[in-house]
């Protein structure tokens, strides 16, 4: 009997050490993700152990003035501002702390060319609060992000 | 006395000056096809050997001042293997929390029919500190202007310039 009753508590000591693997597992950031305001969908891939995001799909993805595929015009670096927007790294250098949060990384505003701090937290599996902020994390601003193809 | 210590310092300063030496790698990047219309990611480990890329032996007190990426082609197997390529833009990464990734290149658009491309450099990009890590990641990401069902191979030549006293 006590060796049923060891037997039985070490099976569920493994089944809930394999039910929080997945939970531990940074790549769970992997996938297309959409910013609330819905003008750009971002996917996030792995280079080596750091996590980027970048424009996948564009709301408006010509420049109004030209017709032509919109490009990083606001870099603060001039050579690099024909460089596309659609396929442009906008989260760069997450790396995975646990806990659901990704930090370490930075956030690239193409609307003026700056780069902010920022940290990702999964509230969910389908939804992100991406916090970009300037020095200290208090002073900033969190948006939220949802997963386009919804993981159930 | 403090005077001519001063002037010694300063004489002994003046005669390390730096030198510069370009150094030349290769790299090959795949794609595994289908590939979807839009940017798509190659990337390459590159293991640093500072000897291999000066041609000469790194000599001990040695100290890279400064690296830069002076230019960079890629090319494939043939005349036309850059046909459905809009763009092609080169960057640097390290597993290094403290090195951020850097846009390095940039080709908007790519002319076709071509078999070949040279980037365009940014001069801004400082790299020693990539060069001072075991190793570090090349990506190269080519804009697909329609979804193709083949593989992409293409030969990454890049030349860096090394300022080192």
């Amino acid at each position: 009997m006590k060796k049923l009753t060891l037997f039985l508590m070490g099976l569920a000591l493994s089944i809930q050490a394999y039910a929080l693997m997945p939970g531990e597992d940074g790549d769970r950031l992997l996938g297309v993700w959409e910013p609330s305001n819905g003008r750009a969908r971002v996917k996030v891939e792995k280079i080596g152990t750091k996590y980027y995001g970048k424009i996948v799909w564009l709301k408006e993805p010509n420049d109004p003035k030209s017709g032509l595929p919109k490009t990083d015009k606001n870099n603060p670096d001039a050579n690099l501002q024909n460089v596309p927007l659609k396929g442009y790294r906008m989260l760069k250098d997450f790396v995975y702390q646990g806990n659901n949060q990704w930090t370490e990384g930075t956030i690239y505003d193409p609307l003026n060319g700056s780069t902010y701090s920022c940290t990702i937290k999964m509230t969910d599996p389908n939804t992100l609060d991406i916090r970009g902020y300037i020095g200290v994390s208090a002073f900033g601003r969190t948006d939220i992000w949802k997963r386009l193809a919804v993981k159930k | 006395m403090v005077v001519w210590g001063l002037l010694l310092f300063l004489m002994n300063g003046c005669n390390s000056e730096s030198k510069t030496q370009t150094g030349t790698m290769e790299c090959a990047f795949e794609w595994s096809g289908p590939l979807y219309e839009g940017s798509n990611p190659a990337q390459e480990l590159v293991k640093v050997d500072l000897a291999s890329l000066l041609g000469n032996p790194v000599q001990e007190g040695m100290k890279i001042m400064k690296i830069q990426l002076k230019s960079a082609e890629l090319s494939g197997d043939s005349a036309s293997a850059l046909n459905g390529i809009a763009s092609l833009v080169l960057s640097i990464a390290s597993d290094d929390p403290s090195l951020p990734m850097k846009e390095l290149a940039v080709l908007n658009p790519v002319a076709a029919p071509s078999g070949q491309a040279t980037l365009k450099p940014s001069p801004e990009a400082e790299l020693s500190d990539f060069f001072a890590q075991k190793e570090f990641y090349l990506v190269v990401d080519a804009g697909i202007s329609a979804d193709r069902d083949q593989n992409l191979r293409l030969t990454g030549k890049f030349q860096w310039e090394i300022q080192y006293r």
